[in-house]
């Protein structure tokens, strides 16, 4: 792989599609077994809803309303996925989305490209070509054929609503929001079967298969050849699996599902929920926070992706993308009126990585203030795994939120005082040096380097490693052996939509020292697991692992450093 | 490109602005760029010692007043204007015609304001105005006191005219309805302009600085105050008519130009396009990285008066200006470039501006390539505030 590094760098995205198709040919899963876990059902994402939507029926179709909320779990919105249900509320969310989608499909501007054929009379209804339409239609949106009977029932719905209204668009409208509404779309129902290869044991059917790996790499649901790939059972196979692994990490879509990784795990459903003194930081609002966001996944979509860098850097990486909106926020400038710019940080600039992003700064503060408590706590949480208990409930803020206290200028200051009370000092003591080491960058991701006159100190020391200031922490953070641990563990729970087990520690350790050797290069870990028995592994009743405890390969220094 | 200035991000620790100023100063100048965020003709409210003759009516009044002289009976004209402000082309906004040709009966008087007799507008009699002393005299009749500094001779005759119009007239922080009222619509509608300041060796004293007014391809955008948005990039935009290179100096934080046509082009909604002649500005260089302060100059007061009266009865009964009376006013008023016949063809004017840090580039002609290294100077001043810490740690802070 590190021979692969230079062309793909010359050739681009072209060329290291290429690399990371050599790669995976042949490659051989001598990875530890595992015992895999239970089939999953899990509750589409609303960015996953508005993608399906976009690749199958174009994106000029717009999906109106927000959807029910998702639940975070175990770090992830695609582990909390799989607990979650449809209220009524959230129901008729879905229903009316459901409805003037469908009435879009059929409307004069859409009809003749997504209806692939004309009804004999159009006031009528036409079986044969609403069968036609259904079963291409349902095909993609349920992610497999529609049973024989599934199809019947659509299509005798769609004819006795054609002939009642005399329309046979009006028949494939209501089709159309029938199926955006049923549990088949809305839920990623997977199924298992005796795994042939390994007696006793069970692995994904070939559908099931399909969307995992869909979802995993693109964030939607197959497209037509992974479908096809399903039905012609060439997913039975190591060798069918390889081969559509490697046409999907070598797409242009491979950025989707990183994106979507990315997004997922550094906890973007937040900004919907954020807000910030206008008084204290008026350049913070809505469409800063969209910018925000996008900034840090460009920033690591062209790293990660683009030009397969070294997962590690996204944390030291002094190229980004800048809008003029995210200019003023930084004080930077730039030059395109509108869109997105590159932007490279000369050397020596406090910005550098994602953590020194409005993303991140702004998203783990509070309204009117920073916060190296929950700056740290993220940190901790989102990027090494580790998790921080939440404070007590008796907890006397007064100190800390006292930003105007003549004896404290700073939070440094000011949390040194706090932390002096016993119940709070164990917990402190992990978060804040984390924290405190990005006060460079106010609540809202502006910079400044005093605070109340005071000058502001970042240096600091985290897990035994010291650094001077927000640059030498974003290194110390590049360098720390858990976060690619961690990163493992988290994308390999996006894919798989459920924490993995302690019977899995040993195959993620091993992902682990090949996703080091492999340079951290997150397609290929991507592809890796894409590719391994393990994804696709289901657990037999009574060998089902400990969903519900995080266990996590690697994590020795997890119980040192929440100490 | 002009870059961003430090002092938005001021230090308060002494040995900490001890060593920003080291290393500040260790470029023989810079260049700051600015959006301008306020822009409003300046009318000093000072009370009822302003207007001795009392405020000009309201539209309703002086429109009564004007049907009751043409010969409306009273109940006439009290049910003409029920209904105002009416709608022009209905039966209840018959005023409107009536008012529309009010000088004899025929003919525009917006667009022929001699067609109809002078009303009488009251205007300022008190002694204090912004302005400059444009002509350099200190003992003309007309001349104001400019209520900061005390300086004599300030000539504002705009501000003569318009300053008892209520509209007009705001007891500070407020600025004037119409102004504001203008300013809410253009800052949105029209491409935004532009301050440089080179040449800058100390924002508080620098002898020889270079301003330039231009005008951006952008517009400005709002933060979440509604305030224009500070530290946003801006093209310049080319156009020739909007290209202003003044000299001046910084003294003790203000910045003084000395005079020069100033040429702007606007929007029609204000004025297409402003052309003052002696200009100068007196701005206060803030350390919150801010200007504010005054633009003044000559400016044809014909052109003014069309800036009003061009919308017809809209801003008449609106902002109650009094379209016949602001015309004899103006021409009365005007002080300044006096043509064959001895009438005056210009107005002393001043505005107030405030502008905000921005990021003002230009392209470069040869190559059209858009020039950003401005911004990028900005950027070691960062460096040298994210060492701070470091450096005042090593000293023992």
């Amino acid at each position: 792989m590190v021979m692969l590094n230079k062309p793909a760098r010359v050739f681009g995205a072209l060329g290291f599609a290429a690399a990371i198709a050599l790669v995976g040919c042949g490659q051989k899963d001598d990875a530890p077994p595992t015992k895999g876990g239970p089939v999953s059902l899990r509750r589409l994402t609303e960015p996953e809803y508005r993608q399906i939507i976009a690749d199958v029926f174009g994106t000029t179709i717009k999906v109106p309303g927000r959807f029910q909320p998702d639940t975070r779990d175990n770090g992830l919105i695609a582990v909390g996925t799989s607990r979650e249900s449809v209220a009524g509320t959230g129901f008729e969310q879905y229903d009316l989305t459901a409805r003037g989608i469908a009435a879009q499909v059929i409307d004069d501007a859409h009809r003749a490209t997504l209806i692939p054929c004309t009804p004999a009379n159009a006031k009528e209804k036409d079986d044969a070509c609403a069968t036609q339409f259904i079963a291409r239609t349902g095909r993609l949106l349920f992610r497999r054929p529609l049973t024989k009977d599934e199809l019947a029932n659509q299509v005798k719905d769609a004819g006795d609503t054609a002939t009642k209204l005399g329309n046979f668009y009006s028949g494939i409208e209501l089709s159309v929001a029938g199926m955006l509404v049923s549990p088949q779309f809305l839920f990623r129902q997977e199924a298992s079967v005796a795994d042939s290869d390994n007696a006793g044991q069970r692995k994904l059917d070939a559908y099931s298969k399909a969307s995992r790996l869909s979802f995993f790499l693109w964030d939607t649901s197959p497209d037509l050849d992974l479908l096809d790939a399903a039905e012609k059972g060439e997913l039975d196979t190591d060798a069918g699996i390889a081969k559509q692994v490697d046409r999907m990490v070598t797409s242009p879509r491979l950025a989707g599902g990183v994106r979507a990784f990315f997004s997922d795990m550094l906890g973007f459903d937040g900004f919907a929920a954020l807000q910030k003194d206008p008084t204290i930081y008026p350049k913070y609002g809505s469409a800063v926070a969209v910018d925000a966001q996008e900034q840090t996944l460009r920033t690591v979509a062209d790293l990660l992706v683009t030009n397969n860098g070294d997962y590690r850097d996204i944390f030291t990486t002094r190229k980004t993308y800048l809008t003029r909106l995210l200019g003023s926020v930084y004080a930077v400038p730039v030059a395109v009126p509108t869109g997105w710019e590159s932007h490279t940080y000369p050397e020596g600039d406090p910005r550098a990585g994602i953590l020194t992003q409005v993303s991140f700064v702004a998203l783990h503060s509070h309204p009117g203030r920073s916060s190296p408590t929950i700056r740290g706590k993220a940190l901790r949480e989102v990027f090494l795994c580790q998790k921080v208990p939440d404070p007590p409930g008796n907890v006397n803020f007064a100190l800390v939120q006292d930003t105007k206290n003549p004896a404290f200028h700073t939070a440094r200051a000011r949390l040194g005082a706090h932390i002096n009370q016993p119940t709070c000092a164990g917990c402190h003591k992990i978060m804040d040096p984390v924290g405190l080491a990005m006060e460079n960058f106010d609540s809202a991701g502006g910079f400044r380097s005093t605070e109340n006159s005071s000058p502001i100190v970042t240096s600091g020391e985290i897990d035994g490693m010291k650094f001077d200031d927000v640059l030498g922490f974003t290194k110390v953070i590049h360098d720390h052996p858990q976060a690619p641990v961690c990163l493992v563990n988290r994308i390999y729970a996006f894919g798989t939509g459920r924490a993995s087990s302690k019977d899995e520690a040993e195959w993620l350790n091993y992902q682990v020292k090949q996703f080091a050797a492999s340079g951290y290069k997150v397609p290929e870990l991507m592809r890796r697991i894409a590719s391994s028995k393990a994804f696709y592994r289901i657990s037999t009743p009574g060998t089902e692992a400990n969903n519900a405890s995080l266990s996590m390969a690697g994590t020795g220094s997890q119980k040192e450093a929440t100490k | 490109m002009t870059r961003l200035h430090s002092l938005t991000r001021p230090l308060g620790l002494a040995a900490g602005l001890a060593l920003m100023t080291a290393a500040g100063h260790a470029s023989a100048s810079e260049t700051r760029g600015y959006v301008v965020s306020w822009f409003g003709v300046s009318t000093y409210y000072g009370g009822e010692s302003d207007c001795p003759d009392g405020l000009n009516p309201m539209s309703t009044e002086f429109y009564k007043r004007e049907l009751l002289r043409l010969g409306y009976p009273e109940a006439e004209a009290t049910k003409l204007l029920k209904d105002f402000p009416g709608n022009p082309g209905k039966p209840d906004g018959e005023y409107i015609k009536i008012m529309g040709t009010r000088g004899d009966k025929k003919t525009n008087v917006y667009a022929h304001p001699e067609s109809s007799y002078d009303p009488g507008l009251h205007e300022v009699k008190g002694k204090l105005a912004y302005g400059f002393n444009l002509d350099g005299k200190t003992d003309s009749p007309i001349s104001f006191t400019d209520p900061d500094t005390g300086e004599k001779g300030i000539k504002n005759q705009y501000y003569r005219t318009l300053g008892c119009i209520r509209s007009f007239r705001a007891p500070p922080p407020a600025h004037p309805t119409l102004a504001q009222a203008q300013w809410d619509v253009l800052r949105d509608e029209m491409p935004a302009w532009l301050i440089e300041i080179s040449g800058m060796t100390d924002p508080k004293n620098s002898d020889n600085v270079t301003v330039t007014i231009t005008k951006a391809t952008d517009h400005a955008s709002r933060d979440a105050t509604g305030a224009i948005r500070a530290d946003m990039s801006f093209m310049v935009d080319p156009d020739p008519r909007t290209q202003n290179v003044l000299h001046g100096k910084i003294k003790d934080g203000v910045l003084t130009t000395e005079p020069a046509d100033i040429r702007i082009v606007a929007d029609p909604f204000l004025i297409p396009e402003f052309h003052w002649t002696k200009a100068q500005l007196k701005l206060k260089v803030g350390e919150d990285g801010s200007l504010k302060g005054i633009l003044g100059g000559y400016h044809d007061w014909y052109a003014l008066y069309w800036s009003y009266a061009e919308s017809g009865w809209v801003e008449e009964h609106s902002a109650s200006v009094d379209m016949p009376a602001l015309y004899y006013s103006l021409k009365r008023n005007a002080d300044a470039y006096p043509d064959a016949t001895g009438q005056n063809t210009a107005i002393s004017t001043a505005y107030e501006v405030e502008a905000v840090p921005a990021f003002v580039m230009r392209k470069d002609d040869k190559n059209d390539k858009k020039v950003s290294d401005a911004g990028k100077a900005a950027q070691p001043q960062q460096r040298v505030e994210a060492t701070m810490g470091g450096w005042l740690r090593k000293l023992g802070w």
